[in-house]
């Protein structure tokens, strides 16, 4: 305070003297609102929250039981809460959706018999790739990353509207239930996040709407077509679409194909869709090409998700937020 | 008594906030609008009753929002929302504010919680919008929103607090 003083005496001295008066008045209304212990404390609470966010921000291991209790009956609470809405909004929902049964049931018909038809094919090449896997000497650990996944069904209990930068929402499985940080969680359309904490009967979804340049990117391919690499980074919020950047020049991907995760970036197990790409342009440097995908999940009406959990040990990949 | 009343009225304001407010904004909404309906209680609490009570309140339900939605860190809201609610205490120290200049303290108040809170992500570069940007996208469409809710609590708000008796400390004379 006393340094401060200093300075502008030394400086009205060259322009003017009225200059000093002005000034002190000003330093002093600051003090006089806020008072010396005021701003002592408040210096105190902003290190103590700076050093707060530091420490919690990004992976942490678990987290302590106070947050547990809180978090799991606040969300128990909210749940009560959240059901009826849900119902109420849903049962609208079907209402006006009564007319598109007919065409949906249509296509559902159709579908099933493309289903039908390649069961019998795919039942041959499961074996067959199986008894390969056999024949090759597979480890256990190599022939789990091969099998399917088992998906739990989470109900949603509560959805964070206050905090644009926080997009998460929380679902009423938890730790009891064999679920782990970093699993992802899918909607029946695609990939909608991926578990950020774990409580004891709760955890919180980070939605990857979240997804921003210095957070882990997704490494992704086309459906189909397997040696097309890429990697999803970010979430472009004024357009609505993932930005999928180092794509090799001769990369088959093009416009309209769907995007699965690839598996290899460890954090997402493969086969996870993603979304469709829209458009496909030169990178930022000219040697790699990015494209737009636009997400295949609505990210609106929440009402049931699955968390994929890897198939038989439950253990998660011990991975960190996105 | 009455302040257990209160408590217990914004648990359940922020209990609504994250299960019934979801299916009430509109899809295309979704992003744009972002309601902080337990901050303009707390903002009441540093107009009409006392900075002290403000403090608490914004410590208690931004550490409660910390918590419940933990997705990237623990803090911005604790942190904000009782730093405003103490300022903004400090600042209109009178009882008897009109209703206008309250409208105006929720206005700006949600204005500064929200750009306190994007300061902070931006300053652990969880987000890298500009600031321009954020402010025409979510910011302003929000502030309506809260203003709005502003107006319908003002009468409830003013009725609860004039039939609870203010404690004047002796440090509320030292200021």
């Amino acid at each position: 305070m006393v340094c401060v003083r200093h300075v502008p005496l030394t400086l009205t001295i060259i322009i003017e003297p009225g200059t000093i008066l002005q000034y002190d008045e000003k330093v002093l209304t600051l003090f006089k609102l806020l008072g010396n212990k005021r701003l002592f404390i408040l210096m105190a609470g902003l290190i103590l929250f700076i050093a707060i966010m530091g420490f919690t921000l990004g992976t942490r291991g678990n987290v302590s039981w106070p947050e547990k209790f809180v978090h799991d009956t606040v969300t128990f609470v909210q749940q009560m809460f959240y059901k009826p809405a849900a119902a109420i909004s849903g049962f609208v929902d079907d209402v006006s959706n009564l007319k598109k049964t007919y065409e949906e049931n249509e296509r559902l018909k159709i579908a099933l018999a493309h289903y039908t038809r390649d069961k019998g094919f795919y039942n041959a090449v499961a074996d067959k790739n199986k008894r390969l896997m056999e024949d090759l000497k597979f480890t256990e650990r190599q022939k789990q990353s091969n099998l399917p996944y088992d998906y739990r069904i989470a109900q949603v209990t509560s959805i964070n509207v206050a905090d644009p930068f926080n997009q998460t929402l929380n679902i009423d499985l938890g730790e009891k239930d064999g679920i782990k940080q970093g699993l992802p969680v899918i909607a029946v359309e695609g990939v909608v996040g991926m578990i950020s904490r774990v409580y004891e009967f709760s955890s919180t979804v980070q939605l990857l709407t979240n997804l921003d340049d210095s957070s882990r990117s997704i490494a992704a391919t086309v459906l189909g077509q397997e040696k097309s690499f890429g990697m999803i980074e970010s979430y472009d919020h004024s357009t609505g679409t993932f930005v999928m950047t180092r794509i090799a020049e001769g990369d088959p991907l093009k416009e309209g194909d769907t995007i699965v995760s690839s598996g290899l970036g460890g954090v997402f197990p493969k086969g996870l869709i993603l979304g469709t790409v829209i458009k496909r342009e030169v990178g930022d440097f000219g040697l790699t090409y990015t494209a737009s995908i636009k997400p295949a999940a609505t990210y609106q009406d929440w009402r049931e998700l699955f968390v994929v959990v890897p198939q038989g040990t439950a253990a998660g990949n011990e991975q960190g937020t996105p | 008594m009455n302040r257990n009343w209160m408590i217990l009225f914004m648990l359940l304001l922020f209990l609504i906030e994250g299960a019934w407010l979801p299916f009430f904004i509109p899809d295309e909404w979704k992003v744009r609008i972002i309601p902080q309906f337990v901050f303009i209680i707390v903002l009441y609490h540093a107009v009409y009753k006392h900075r002290h009570t403000a403090l608490l309140m914004g410590l208690g339900f931004g550490l409660l929002q910390d918590i419940v939605y933990y997705g990237q860190m623990l803090g911005p809201h604790t942190f904000s929302m009782g730093f405003l609610g103490y300022f903004i205490g400090l600042l209109f120290t009178t009882r008897n504010t009109s209703m206008v200049t309250m409208m105006v303290i929720a206005v700006m108040g949600s204005f500064a919680y929200q750009s306190i809170v994007f300061g902070i992500y931006a300053l652990f570069s969880v987000q890298h919008l500009t600031f321009k940007y954020a402010l025409m996208e979510y910011m302003l469409p929000s502030l309506m929103i809260q203003l709005l809710f502003a107006l319908i609590v003002y009468v409830p708000m003013r009725k609860w607090f004039d039939s609870s008796p203010v404690s004047n400390t002796a440090e509320e004379e030292e200021v």
